[in-house]
């Protein structure tokens, strides 16, 4: 028998149907079984199982006539689709019941050589769960063939949330933009990924990333015109463009605010329908976290000039001269320099340089001659002198941008031994932030000139501060901070101050 | 390279999911839902195929993402890896 059928294979297989056969084992010495694929077969395949029948074993023309009357039984149950009980021609008994699947007869099971007729009721019970194991197989195929549509679909959908996981972690266009590149690339199987964003004062479309796994031979991108070339025109029609192998998708929210280009190598498969179904919902991913970053760093310039407005204000009111805005600047670009080489958290370190700006606000209000005076102070003045991180962190604590700030401005007069003030905090109670500070400004204190004491070197000033370490300073901060000095980096400060 | 045979089943039930769906950026517990995993196997699993540079690797502070790599050699090798097992 040429045909073959895995579905009957399968079927015979199933558990129900093995519990079957071993129930009417039981009840018969030396059971044939049968599968006999196809709706209608036109032959037998007899094997080695059947030679335990006489009258098949004993001549070809024998297995001739058996076979006619099995064919003719299997012709009543396709007509009838119901299981047809038979008597061979050496008067045993035998069964033939219908395989239906989807209202196709795929085939028929039989059993033959029974030397006891089979009962009605057992052929019934036989026929019922055939039915039953092809309609269990037909449904198991039905969720087979749904869970092979549905699971690239889930697979799809489950990538879209983890690109939008990925891409909405930062709010650091420089970090995000290449990340949004490489993603692309990556998905869409292309060798060169550029996002253009437009510059609203300039009207023009700056590239801000350029992804290109092939290194050179992928794009080139440079400024252009709004409505000038194919990356000016898809951000002016808000059309996409689609190539063989080249896609540019619009950056729209509500506005164009961008363009995103990718390209495929010659010799890879042409982009299609679904590869730009595919860069444009990558698009409106990117588009939400490209705004919220462009409203980040909006709303990061306002805080950042708002400060420097309050620190000059406060410079204004300051009767102590303790510094200009410049050497405020200097102090809050060299503790960022140190928080940097120490490895802090990038969301500290903004915190630090607002206190930095305004880590002296508590001294307004303090008479300028106990500032100024040259002589030491008293028990009365030192106790007014050491209230001003208290009354500076009082007088901030009210805006919120600045809360993580104003433990930094609070604990930045502490000393590692625990002799400083307000707390007398020692080692590691002190935040970082305080402990880096304290560096910071023992370090601008000594190389920026004050109307009455003149600026020293900054080798002199390094000096001072290593000499301090584990006393008035932390050790591992003094370390970062001669690190800086070690590599001019302090120099390159000063001279941008 | 190390050897193919250092390849665990893991490993290349992995890349069997990742060629059969080059598109996908899937994390650490992604791979052990479609897998049945643990994902406390899956993810030295994964890192072992970034070594071989045969995933790339997208971290951010709370999230890694991985992905089929893009350089066709890889691919191939891949390709060649499963065929033979």
């Amino acid at each position: 028998m040429a045909q073959t059928n895995t579905w009957l294979e399968s079927l015979s297989q199933h558990s129900g149907i093995q519990r079957l056969r071993n129930v009417l084992s039981e009840s018969v010495a030396q059971p044939i079984w049968w599968t006999i694929p196809g709706e209608s077969p036109k032959s037998l395949e007899y094997s080695n199982a059947c030679k335990v029948c006489p009258f098949v074993r004993s001549s070809t023309a024998n297995r001739r006539i058996c076979q006619e009357k099995f064919l003719h039984a299997v012709e009543q149950v396709r007509r009838t689709k119901a299981a047809h009980h038979f008597i061979c021609p050496i008067q045993r008994s035998a069964v033939c019941l219908p395989v239906v699947s989807g209202g196709q007869t795929q085939g028929y099971l039989a059993m033959c050589n029974s030397q006891r007729v089979i009962p009605k009721e057992t052929v019934a019970l036989a026929d019922l769960a055939v039915q039953t194991a092809g309609q269990e197989m037909e449904k198991a195929k039905e969720l087979k063939n749904l869970s092979e549509a549905i699971q690239p679909r889930c697979v799809a959908l489950s990538t879209i949330h983890t690109i939008h996981r990925l891409i909405s972690s930062t709010l650091d266009l420089t970090e995000l933009l290449p990340r949004v590149a490489r993603l692309c690339c990556q998905v869409l199987r292309v060798q060169s990924c550029a996002i253009w964003l437009l510059d609203e004062q300039k009207k023009l479309l700056v590239p801000r990333a350029v992804v290109d796994l092939q290194k050179g031979q992928g794009l080139s991108a440079r400024s252009c015109r709004i409505g000038k070339g194919l990356v000016g025109t898809v951000a002016l029609t808000y059309k996409s463009f689609l190539k063989e192998r080249m896609m540019v998708v619009p950056l729209v929210e509500e506005e164009c605010i961008g363009v995103i280009m990718v390209r495929r190598a010659s010799g890879g498969q042409p982009f299609g329908a679904l590869d730009q179904e595919i860069l444009t919902t990558l698009a409106e991913q990117a588009v939400v976290a490209i705004r919220n970053a462009q409203m980040y760093e909006a709303q990061e310039r306002i805080t950042w000039g708002t400060i420097k407005s309050l620190s000059a204000i406060l410079d204004g009111m300051d009767n102590s001269s303790s510094g200009t805005v410049s050497h405020r600047q200097l102090l809050a670009d060299v503790a960022l320099a140190i928080a940097q080489k120490m490895g802090m958290p990038a969301s500290q370190q903004k915190p630090l340089q607002y206190a930095a700006l305004l880590h002296d606000a508590g001294r307004v209000g303090i008479p300028e001659e106990i500032i100024r005076k040259p002589s030491k102070l008293n028990r009365l003045e030192f106790a007014l002198v050491k209230e001003h991180p208290v009354k500076g962190a009082r007088f901030l604590e009210p805006l919120e941008i600045l809360e993580p700030a104003v433990p930094i401005i609070l604990y930045h007069h502490e000393r590692y031994d625990g002799t400083g003030y307000p707390k007398g905090l020692k080692k590691e109670a002190i935040p970082l932030g305080a402990r880096i500070l304290a560096v910071a400004n023992a370090f601008e204190a000594m190389v920026c000139e004050r109307p009455y004491r003149k600026a020293i070197p900054v080798a002199q000033a390094a000096r001072e501060i290593a000499s301090h370490a584990g006393t008035q300073f932390d050790p591992k901060v003094v370390n970062a901070f001669m690190a800086l000095v070690k590599t001019k980096q302090l120099d390159q400060l000063m001279k941008g101050a | 390279m190390p050897t193919d045979s250092s390849l665990s089943a893991l490993q290349r039930q992995i890349l069997q999911f990742f060629l059969e769906h080059s598109n996908a950026v899937e994390t650490v517990r992604g791979m052990a839902t479609w897998l049945g995993a643990e994902p406390q196997a899956i993810e030295p699993a994964l890192n072992g195929l970034v070594d071989r540079q045969w995933l790339s690797s997208h971290a951010t502070d709370a999230l890694t993402g991985y992905t089929l790599t893009s350089d066709e050699r890889f691919v191939n090798q891949i390709k060649q890896t499963l065929e033979l097992s």
